[in-house]
């Protein structure tokens, strides 16, 4: 179904990761801004519209229900998932789970989308409403937790060929520790919306600043509680991951994103305190904790799945797919490579000569001294090759090349013709 | 009289504060170092005292694994062939090569070649190599490509949980003396 790609590979890598980087801090603004405005927008309707609290006006409208980026979203991830099954062919899911899954994040997207028009549009939200938000945010969070297991199971190429019969291992502590690093990064860049959001889409009344101020100071909270907590779930991630998956780059990119989120809590204490006011450092501070996180999971995934131990996997379990293609349409052998492998000195000069020379010893003895004695049998000599064993206690052992009947055939062939008589 | 203006108790209370955060930070960097030294993140990769090139022996020569490695259908161990395997062929192939002079130095000053083991498990795990070969599963079941490999490296985990995911889908036993000494 997908093209095997063997060239370009690299690039292809370095788009996937540039597509996760990208679509992982908008879909943490969406995630994070819907449930925000969800959950004000719930208080406001459990407290009736005239007694509802200035504050709540103020979070809904600071959690700024924008929907610029929602098709961007729902492209970026659909863009990203089929690169994950060019690139590394997981054979995790069949081609039908991975669309289910398409479908289902698309599903949640929309779902959150209409709730999010609803709110641009200064409609109040009825139960109803706030159901199929509710619906769309769970449903969205659910596929980034499978996301998470499966980026996760990646780096356990081991488990792939059993998880058909196996499907509990999918998921994993160290998918839940990623999923909750996305979690408390969401709330890291939601917090930062609402503490420096200036947008006033909703509602067309000015609230009165000290709604403005409790809002930001959720924000600030929001924020904070993340970005002290990001290091602990980090660490617990180093403590998880598959020591294969280890090395000195991860360790740094770790560090680095500790040294980022302390860097950005020093922000949030100097933007608290008054002394500075830097939106747009703050907001970069986070992106890159974001990319830091993102390549992350990308060195894990380089260092783990290198092509040695993708082929040992498929020698273990041929895909379905690919052995049914083989019986249905049996490979054409071309008459030119049918004589190549059947010729019989360039087989000699690949396999045997090596050891062998006609007219010297090197490892094994000279072939004008043995070949003759089986002119009179040449099936013997065809046996032998196919299965050596040891005759002459002066020579080591030969080894068996795992040669076919033709080929050993005509290696014998080709020693009859060129020995001496 | 004394110009220095006495200090608000919240600037204290806020430098404590900064302080503390910092710290914290600090602890995390250092445990996230220290968890990385322990589980071998800053190891250097393993060089073994000859590059030996699988590629040439497995893929190119077509020798198959039990050629050098003896053990692995009668025995526990595999086993790394003895340098007299090596020298059975290489008295006489491609002696003037700096990888082949350093077996033949070997074996000159009477010395053993000492691989570097990458495949280790722990001692009180009874692993049979002639078990696995019985039951029809291939090397690179749990080595990898190993004829793709310029320089053996380990693919697989080697954990508990790999070989029972293993064991359970094809229905080997599973009861902890089955591997457990």
């Amino acid at each position: 179904m997908l093209p095997e790609i063997q060239t370009h590979l690299e690039q292809l890598k370095w788009l996937l990761i540039i597509l996760i980087a990208l679509v992982c801090p908008l879909l943490a603004l969406m995630l994070g801004g819907t449930t925000v405005s969800l959950a004000s927008a719930s208080l406001k309707h459990r407290t009736g519209e005239k007694e509802t609290p200035p504050w709540i006006d103020g979070l809904l409208r600071r959690a700024n229900p924008s929907v610029e980026h929602d098709t961007l979203v729902v492209l970026t991830i659909i863009a990203s998932l089929l690169l994950f099954k060019i690139i590394y062919r997981p054979q995790l899911f069949s081609n039908a789970a991975w669309i289910v899954l398409i479908l289902l994040l698309t599903a949640g997207l929309g779902l959150m989308v209409c709730c999010r028009y609803r709110l641009v549009d200064q409609r109040p939200l009825d139960r109803t409403a706030l159901a199929i938000g509710g619906a769309g945010v769970t449903i969205v969070a659910a596929c980034c937790l499978a996301l998470a297991c499966t980026e996760s199971i990646l780096l356990t190429p081991e488990f792939w060929p059993h998880l058909s019969h196996l499907p509990y291992l999918f998921l994993s502590w160290h998918g839940f520790t990623r999923f909750a690093e996305f979690l408390l990064l969401t709330c890291a860049i939601t917090g930062n919306a609402l503490l420096f959001s200036t947008t006033s889409p909703y509602p067309t009344s000015i609230p009165p600043p000290a709604a403005d101020c409790v809002a930001r100071r959720i924000g600030a909270g929001l924020s904070l509680g993340a970005l002290l907590l990001w290091p602990l779930a980090l660490g617990l991630e180093m403590a998880l991951i598959p020591s294969l998956a280890g090395g000195r780059l991860l360790t740094a990119l770790a560090v680095a994103s500790i040294l980022l989120a302390a860097f950005c809590t020093f922000l949030l204490g100097m933007t608290l305190y008054g002394k500075i006011h830097a939106p747009k450092t703050f907001f970069a501070m986070i992106i890159l904790l974001f990319w830091c996180w993102a390549f992350m999971g990308h060195v894990a995934r380089e260092r783990t799945l290198t092509p040695v131990a993708l082929a040992g996997l498929a020698v273990e379990t041929p895909t379905p797919a690919l052995a049914t293609e083989g019986e249905s349409i049996p490979p054409e052998v071309s008459p030119s490579k049918a004589a190549k492998v059947l010729n019989g000195k360039e087989l000699f000069e690949q396999k045997c000569s090596v050891c062998h020379r006609f007219d010297q010893r090197v490892v094994g003895p000279p072939l004008n001294s043995v070949v003759p004695g089986y002119r009179s049998d040449p099936e013997t000599l065809t046996a032998f090759l196919m299965q050596p064993v040891k005759r002459n206690p002066n020579y080591p052992a030969m080894p068996n090349l795992g040669l076919t009947a033709d080929q050993a055939e005509a290696i014998a062939d080709y020693l009859f013709q060129n020995a001496e008589p | 009289m004394s110009d220095k203006a006495p200090k608000r108790p919240g600037t204290r209370l806020r430098k404590l504060f900064c302080l503390a955060v910092f710290s914290y930070f600090a602890l995390l960097v250092l445990a996230t170092l220290s968890a990385s030294l322990v589980r071998g993140f800053f190891a250097p990769p393993t060089t073994q005292p000859i590059a030996f090139p699988h590629t040439t022996h497995a893929d190119k020569l077509n020798l198959a694994c039990d050629f050098c490695h003896s053990g692995v259908k009668q025995e526990a161990s595999a086993g790394v062939p003895a340098l007299s395997v090596c020298l059975s062929c290489h008295r006489a192939i491609a002696t003037d090569r700096p990888e082949i002079e350093k077996l033949l130095g070997y074996e000159r000053r009477g010395e053993p070649v000492r691989w570097q083991r990458l495949h280790n498990l722990p001692d009180f795990i009874h692993f049979t190599h002639q078990r696995h070969i019985q039951a029809e599963q291939p090397c690179a079941a749990c080595h990898g490509a190993v004829e793709r490999m310029l320089e053996v490296q380990r693919v697989r985990s080697l954990k508990m949980g790999w070989c029972i995911s293993c064991h359970r889908s094809r229905g080997a036993p599973r009861d902890c003396a089955t591997c457990h000494k």
